[in-house]
């Protein structure tokens, strides 16, 4: 009989996810670039951004996997907020930041899915997350690519069209996913 | 196997097209810089997501009988297809089965072999047949963005028999069967127990002369003796109502008294019947031997009561179910008049018949008022009422509170019973 290694407890991924929500929080707080000319922006943005760390909190804590995605929706927010209010130049770091996110989403969902020491294989695990950091560094150097790109054609046509096919393509793909489920099998042993 | 997505799915889009627009209304590249991590994990996991084959599944237990507090070893045989790397098996359990000191589900890695096998150590809570066990089979892609799963059917039967309690005195019927058996008959004839002494005839056996009675008579004289001789028994069950919740209630008691009494006659090579008699009837002919004897305790564990409001009375009963000579014992909580009324009939049609009543007070809610409290008396006084027409009428009775021994209730009716001198017309 196979035994299966167990799992790490949930903790260590719920208490990853915290922090690194509080390390996207504090960040987003300090690219705002008012020298205190605006502390009502950075307040607006810290209240942002601690919201959706209490959202991560309250995720991971009650194990609700659906919650996840509106934590790192706020989370988002908050940056958001900071770049387009707080800041007039490029920030570089926004690749990092992309990074952040998905490691807060990961991170939740890992802590909301554990089932038990022996529902998850770690070798299985690894290998995931391995793959997971293959696919976010791949991402985030695009990301850096693009934008480097950005900043030399800023308000290009083609720069335009290209999001707006892929905002399109992406909540058609939304949608479809929400959708689509095949149907149940029932085979006797 | 059947997919669905993941709630990573149902997210990642969503914040990616956000993330996208934000940067496109604002002009700020870096909110799509910040969306490409989560987009490039949705691209790659979408793009390696395939639906994997059905992974061969082998059910099997190490014992299909086994009695109450007793482990079953059910044993997940899984022919794990290459492109999944891990698969969680769970099997959904009936209600009162239990896994003891085991993960459910637990995960099989791709790693450790292309064809595992998972134990599950299960323990039913209580005496039944439990059948038609689920596997649920589950699986996610690399990056957990689908979740595969399949149910898989193993249509095993594992029956638990009530743990019996072992009986030394039993009642004794009035009448024995023709057949050798280890009671004492009231007739005469070959045997071990002395009954009586007559003069010698042509043909007995000299090993039968009373040489010390002879010689004081001045004649040969013979020993006669009791011959050992079986008893049929049916065992009538109640089946009209119970008090209690299932699994706890008076039918559980039921069946266990019943196994125990049919176990403790069919030892000493009686022949047992059984009669369900209820809103439906059922029975098993009288018969003897180990094969007998599981075939008894499978009825018992599909005895139930079915509610009926039909007047239900012997003459349902067919005849070849009541053998002449024949105890029958009725195990009742007396909650049906109609079980009573069968009782009266049987006694007065001749048969042997005597009754272990099952106490209910455990199951009746603790009176929380005046009114209910003296409706439980009335309630008690009728019941005592009952217990004392059937001691008038013949039967011998005695109540059997559920967690206590059988043998000093049986040893009561049997107390009674030779008080009485009951005399079968």
């Amino acid at each position: 009989m196979a035994t299966p290694r167990p799992a790490p407890h949930p903790l260590i991924p719920a208490v990853g996810a915290v922090v690194v929500a509080g390390v996207l929080v504090v960040v987003g707080v300090l690219h705002v670039d008012v020298n205190g000319e605006n502390p009502l922006l950075v307040a607006a943005i810290g209240g942002v951004g601690i919201a959706g760390l209490l959202t991560t909190l309250w995720a991971v804590a009650e194990r609700r996997a659906g919650r996840v995605g509106w934590a790192v929706a706020v989370l988002a927010a908050e940056y958001a907020i900071s770049v387009i209010a707080g800041r007039a130049a490029l920030d570089a770091e926004a690749p990092l930041v992309g990074v952040g996110l998905l490691l807060v989403a990961e991170l939740s969902h890992t802590a909301c899915e554990w089932r038990g020491p022996h529902a998850v294989d770690t070798s299985v695990e690894l290998r995931r997350w391995a793959r997971l950091a293959a696919a976010g560094v791949a991402g985030a150097v695009a990301g850096g690519g693009a934008l480097a790109l950005a900043g030399s054609v800023r308000g290009s046509v083609p720069g335009l069209l290209v999001g707006a096919a892929g905002v399109v393509g992406l909540v058609g793909l939304a949608a479809w996913l929400r959708r689509s489920t095949s149907d149940e099998t029932l085979p006797a042993a | 196997m059947s997919w669905a997505p993941t709630s990573r799915v149902r997210a990642y889009p969503w914040l990616v097209a956000a993330l996208l627009l934000a940067a496109l209304a604002a002009g700020r590249p870096e909110l799509a810089a910040a969306a490409a991590p989560i987009a490039a994990v949705l691209l790659a996991g979408l793009l390696r997501s395939r639906r994997p084959r059905l992974p061969g599944v082998r059910v099997s237990v190490s014992a299909t009988r086994l009695v109450e507090g007793d482990t079953v070893d059910l044993t997940l045989q899984v022919d794990l297809p290459a492109e999944t790397a891990a698969l969680e098996v769970g099997v959904l359990l009936p209600p009162g089965v239990e896994v003891v000191d085991a993960a459910n589900p637990g995960v099989l890695a791709r790693s450790g072999g292309p064809r595992q096998s998972l134990t599950l150590p299960l323990r039913p809570a209580r005496w039944g047949a439990y059948s038609l066990w689920t596997v649920h089979l589950r699986a996610f892609d690399d990056f957990r963005l689908r979740r595969f799963e399949a149910r898989v059917r193993a249509d095993v039967v594992v029956r638990v028999y009530p743990s019996t309690e072992r009986l030394r005195t039993l009642i004794r019927p009035l009448r024995t069967h023709v057949y050798p058996g280890s009671r004492v008959a009231a007739q005469k004839g070959e045997g071990i127990e002395f009954a009586d002494l007559r003069p010698y005839v042509s043909g007995d056996r000299v090993r039968s002369v009373n040489w010390r009675a002879s010689a004081r008579r001045g004649e040969l004289w013979v020993n006669q003796r009791h011959p050992e001789r079986n008893v049929d028994v049916v065992l009538l069950l109640d089946t009209f109502a119970q008090a209690g919740p299932a699994g706890e209630g008076t039918l559980e008691q039921m069946v266990r008294g019943a196994s125990s009494l049919a176990s403790a006659w069919l030892r000493d090579h009686d022949r047992v019947g059984l009669i369900g008699f209820g809103g439906t009837l059922r029975w098993l002919e009288v018969g003897d031997g180990p094969r007998h004897a599981y075939r008894l305790i499978d009825a018992f564990l599909d005895t139930q009561v079915v509610l009926s409001y039909a007047w239900k009375g012997v003459d349902v009963i067919p005849i070849r179910l009541l053998p002449p000579h024949a105890l029958i014992v009725g195990i009742t909580p007396l909650l049906d008049r109609r079980m009573v009324t069968a009782l009266f009939d049987l006694h007065g049609r001749g048969c042997d018949v005597a009754a272990v009543e099952l106490r209910p007070d455990a199951h009746v809610a603790v009176p929380s008022s005046e009114v209910e409290a003296l409706a439980r008396r009335i309630w008690r006084l009728e019941r005592e009422a009952q217990r004392a027409r059937l001691l008038q009428g013949g039967i011998g009775v005695a109540s059997w509170t559920e967690g206590e021994p059988l043998e000093p209730v049986l040893m009561e009716v049997e107390g009674w019973r030779r008080r009485a001198r009951l005399r079968i017309r």
